[in-house]
């Protein structure tokens, strides 16, 4: 019987611990750590691995990036233009299937040429609007699907 | 849900039960509240990575060990980094060295506040997962001013890191192993020492020293039964051996030794030394390279690699055979979880239903490192 009322006592001083952590945390308003996500948006670290960025007049369209992908996600296609220069007519990468791991930056020999942004939105409709073009090539008539209109509507 | 026969009762546990930590099937057999047997059928998160590596080239698999153990992406990257470089016989610059047992240790501290939130809320206190939680995103932090990403790292690359540390990041780990102690004394006061959740892990399934030799545990469940077996002690890798930190070992505190409780006191101790280690390592730190000279196209010479390091699960070992061009003939991943969950239908075995849920937890598997 003395064991019984021992242990209740012991669990009710174990519990009134952990209250005092958690009440302590509740009535200081210090220790808040969240964020309300829509209205207050965090800002990126530099080095942040967003959604992959072209600069495509400076791309020598070497196609180390396409090479080095290890999901496939760039898809690169080169013609010789009237000067025998390497033409981008097609940069494609596709955000659905990109990994974010890097390694096309890292391999790109042209300085900021193939890089990340700080974006972090942007989801779409359509798993066509997750593939970015960047190509040179004769301008698609699908470069402004209707999910931008969409998108331009809800804003 | 089945009949087996007139007693016993088949039920399904999973592959969507919250407390399964994945998709983890395990088909139970009940007796009531007791379980006769326990049987974990594995494979929902099969994607085939070994066979991956045989298509991709040395340096392209790394992201994909991002994805074997994700809690603790930075531990597997370094894991296969060592392969292929014992397979090249390549030297690491002593900085770059120093930036992985930080970047290890800390994602070890991280991958075991998950430990500690999922347990506990598996165990029904929900309120400990939010704490471990918010000093994990303080980790994560560090992590994306580092490499840029928050989970799947992709920084520590063979031959080094990807870059060297950012300006801040010192400071910034600074603060955070300054405030970090005082966390886990709150931890200790919220949950550890709570008399209910005592209750709930204390005597509840030993594994006893024999045992887990047997079945081959490794890692932190293996130093609850009372064993010191740690790699970064026994078989020291980078700058381990002159790092001054303690290796936990289960004392049976609370019960016996090698409880489902000593198997999660050990995380908390862990967390305790690594902490440590990164505040020595960050005294250590001294310029130079952040990366060896790794040619362009890797070709390791024929021949074959054998490396573990300690994960915070346990032991992660890589076999890599190399037939000298530029793609792996052969990679084996040894991971850790998958000799921790051949266990569970020996423990398992005369428990209660509740029970169960408390061995998946202290055993702190993860999913997609036992079907890779």
């Amino acid at each position: 019987m003395a064991g019984y009322f021992k242990r209740m006592f012991s669990s009710i001083k174990s519990i009134m611990a952990g209250m005092r952590v958690t009440i302590g945390y509740g009535v200081n308003p210090k220790t808040e750590v969240t964020q309300q996500y829509p209205e207050v948006r965090r800002e990126p670290f530099d080095r942040f691995r967003g959604k992959l960025f072209v600069d495509i007049n400076i791309c020598t369209g070497c196609t180390a990036c396409a090479r080095i992908c290890p999901v496939d996600a760039i898809v690169l296609k080169t013609v010789r233009d009237e000067n025998k220069k390497l033409r981008p007519v097609v940069f494609d990468i596709d955000n659905a299937k990109c990994i974010y791991c890097g390694l096309c930056v890292e391999a790109c020999p042209v300085d900021n040429c193939l890089y990340f942004e700080k974006k972090y939105e942007f989801s779409s409709y359509s798993r066509e609007g997750l593939v970015s073009h960047f190509g040179l090539g004769e301008p698609k008539s699908a470069e402004k699907g209707p999910e931008d209109d969409r998108k331009e509507a809800v804003k | 849900m089945a009949v087996a026969d007139e007693k016993f009762m088949q039920v399904s546990m999973g592959p969507q039960h919250p407390s399964t930590h994945g998709v983890l099937r395990l088909l139970v057999r009940t007796d009531g509240e007791v379980l006769s047997s326990v049987k974990p059928y594995i494979g929902y998160l099969h994607r085939g990575l070994e066979k991956i590596a045989e298509r991709v080239t040395y340096p392209q698999f790394t992201p994909f060990t991002d994805r074997l153990d994700y809690l603790a992406s930075m531990n597997c990257n370094l894991a296969y980094a060592m392969t292929v470089e014992r397979l090249l016989g390549i030297e690491i610059p002593r900085r770059a060295q120093v930036i992985r047992v930080i970047m290890a240790e800390l994602n070890r501290i991280s991958s075991h506040l998950i430990a500690f939130g999922s347990l506990s809320s598996d165990m029904g206190a929900f309120t400990p997962f939010l704490f471990g939680i918010r000093e994990r995103e303080a980790i994560n932090d560090l992590f994306e001013m580092v490499c840029g990403a928050r989970l799947t790292f992709n920084y520590i690359r063979i031959g080094g890191v990807s870059q060297d540390l950012p300006e801040g990041f010192t400071d910034r780990t600074k603060e955070f192993l300054d405030y970090f102690p005082a966390k886990i004394r709150e931890y200790n006061d919220l949950l550890s020492y709570n008399s209910i959740f005592i209750k709930r892990l204390a005597d509840i399934a030993v594994i006893r020293p024999e045992d887990a030799f047997d079945y081959g545990i490794t890692g932190p469940n293996l130093r609850a039964s009372g064993i010191r077996w740690d790699l970064r002690r026994a078989e020291p890798y980078l700058v381990y051996n002159e790092l001054d930190f303690d290796v936990p070992v289960g004392r049976g505190e609370m019960g016996t030794t090698g409880d489902a409780w000593d198997r999660y006191m050990m995380r908390i101790y862990e967390m305790e030394q690594s902490a440590k280690i990164v505040g020595q390592c960050l005294g250590m730190l001294a310029p130079g390279d952040h990366t060896a000279k790794v040619p362009r196209v890797l070709k390791p010479p024929v021949g074959e690699a054998y490396v573990r390091a300690e994960n915070p699960r346990g032991e992660l070992g890589f076999y890599l055979i190399s037939d000298g061009s530029t793609k792996p003939y052969r990679l084996k991943i040894r991971t850790p979880s998958f000799a921790n969950l051949s266990i569970v239908p020996k423990l398992g075995k005369g428990v209660m239903i509740a029970d169960l849920i408390a061995i998946i937890g202290s055993l702190d598997i993860i999913l997609p490192e036992i079907d890779r």
